[in-house]
């Protein structure tokens, strides 16, 4: 069971390109994927920020993701598929949040 | 789809459903749902939906709820909202806490549709953003 990733390819900026391999190195240290993982973060941040929710579920077991989707309707089909009893694992909710606001802010 | 204004509040009509488990609620029916642009999450629902809806075992995180008088734990479990009256789904996520009493729509859910409050006419409605 893994992880289905997309692989697109895209044109951007010399400069652009220098930030975002410069971020990659300091925030990953360089490793394998982190200009994956910057641009996740980038495009989940914007989705977030814009009219379209950027949320999505993962389905982990043994502190590993084995699939993700912003459909609860494929996290069910993918543990019927697999026969996974929903306690068997760890359905978490991204982004995650620690805290949140009701009622008038003082 | 319109807005209810029940005596000092907007209600939505919705139905809460939980795919992973297959369970609805309530049952071929609708609960209102109240309308507030104060709370940053998706759902708040009472103790006895969430447990209902078998929720408690797809609890993952714990976050706070910072109201005006405490910090309270919740728990959150993923969810499906259901706006019927005009064939619309949302999949998002609740929270529940002790002492919740109310179901409460907040800005997370409001975000992904369009809503009209027209105050004077103590009405409003909601459609698809398009």
């Amino acid at each position: 069971m893994v992880i289905k990733l997309g692989v697109i390819t895209i044109k951007i900026k010399d400069h652009i390109e220098k930030l975002l391999r410069e971020e990659a190195l300091r925030k990953y240290g360089g490793k394998k994927g982190s200009l994956s993982l910057i641009i996740e973060e980038a495009l989940l941040a914007w989705l977030k920020g814009s009219k379209k929710g950027a949320r999505f579920y993962q389905i982990i077991k043994n502190d590993k993701i084995i699939f993700q989707s912003d459909d609860l309707d494929e996290i069910s089909k993918f543990l019927n598929e697999n026969e996974i009893k929903p306690n068997e694992v760890i359905i978490k909710i991204k982004p995650s949040k620690k805290e949140y606001r009701i009622g008038p802010r003082l | 789809m319109s807005l209810l204004f029940i005596k000092n509040g907007y209600y939505v009509p919705i139905r809460i459903v939980n795919p992973i488990l297959g369970r609805e609620y309530p049952e071929n029916a609708n609960l209102l749902a109240l309308v507030d642009t104060g709370f940053d999450g998706f759902l708040i629902i009472p103790e006895d939906i969430f447990s209902q809806l078998g929720l408690d075992i797809l609890v993952s995180e714990e976050p706070f709820i910072r109201g005006i008088c405490c910090k309270l734990r919740a728990k959150r479990a993923p969810i499906r909202l259901i706006f019927s009256e005009f064939d619309f789904v949302i999949d998002g996520d609740c929270l529940t806490f002790s002492g919740s009493r109310e179901v409460i729509i907040g800005l997370d859910a409001l975000s992904e549709i369009e809503m009209r409050i027209i105050g004077c006419k103590r009405s409003g409605e909601i459609t698809r953003c398009l």
